[in-house]
């Protein structure tokens, strides 16, 4: 296997878990942990 | 400095993952929300073990974890607002915490008002959500009456430090539910007169 491809897979499952955290952040809760927050994409919007 | 550090993030996941659109917008959105928080709680924890507060501040952070995401509460627009008035907000839980004796009439006092506001008011949802359904409200003002319940009966039974200093972060909390709720009714009260 590719060395470069070995080294992009942690990075990978990092990004699948946050891209996955997203809508769970959204629909789960209705406020961060600490004030101050962005606005919530529209693509988000719809998922409740 | 924090917008410059998510950049720098989202970049290195753009330039090494095959990104939809979509998927692009998630990902920074969580980025913003992870390195904010994440970066606001360091600063703040430094700044709390410095004055030999560290272990009060993460009970702080902690009991506020667990309700802040049900009752929602006050945002504010910058960063550094946001890390000025959170870190007033845990300095002052640490200073009840440090020089008010929890009685039982004050405990009783304090219960009976938590619920209270946390039964009428919470959630007072972020302006930056969607619009949640009455289903989901219900079902975060539960969680939040629950969270507040648990709390109380603990510090009841324990006595644990972290019990009292989180009674004193649910006060704060909803305090700031009823300052919250102030600031709504005033923005829509001027709209209605700026609309008329």
């Amino acid at each position: 296997m590719n060395i470069k491809k070995i080294l992009k897979m942690p990075l990978k499952m990092i990004c699948s878990l946050l891209i996955m955290a997203a809508p769970i952040i959204v629909t789960q809760g209705c406020g961060t942990f600490i004030w101050g927050e962005p606005k919530c994409p529209d693509c988000l919007k719809t998922m409740e | 400095m924090n917008t410059y550090i998510i950049n720098k993030v989202y970049g290195i996941f753009q330039k090494t993952q095959d990104l939809s659109e979509v998927d692009g917008i998630k990902l920074k959105y969580v980025l913003e929300m992870i390195i904010n928080d994440v970066l606001k709680t360091l600063i703040m924890f430094v700044g709390f073990s410095l004055i030999g507060e560290g272990l009060a501040f993460l009970y702080c952070c902690l009991s506020l974890m667990l309700i802040r995401n049900f009752s929602g509460g006050l945002h504010l627009k910058t960063f550094f607002g946001c890390l000025l008035f959170t870190s007033s907000f845990f300095g002052l839980s640490v200073f009840f915490n440090n020089y008010i004796t929890l009685t039982l009439p004050i405990f009783v006092i304090l219960f009976f008002f938590n619920m209270f506001i946390m039964v009428l008011l919470s959630p007072i949802t972020s302006r930056q959500r969607p619009e949640y359904s009455e289903k989901k409200k219900f079902h975060f003002k539960s969680m939040s009456i629950m969270i507040v319940i648990v709390h109380f009966t603990f510090y009841f039974v324990s006595k644990h430090p972290y019990f009292t200093i989180a009674i004193w972060v649910y006060t704060l909390q909803s305090i700031q539910l009823l300052i919250t709720l102030g600031g709504i009714t005033y923005e829509h009260k001027k709209n209605i007169k700026n609309a008329a």
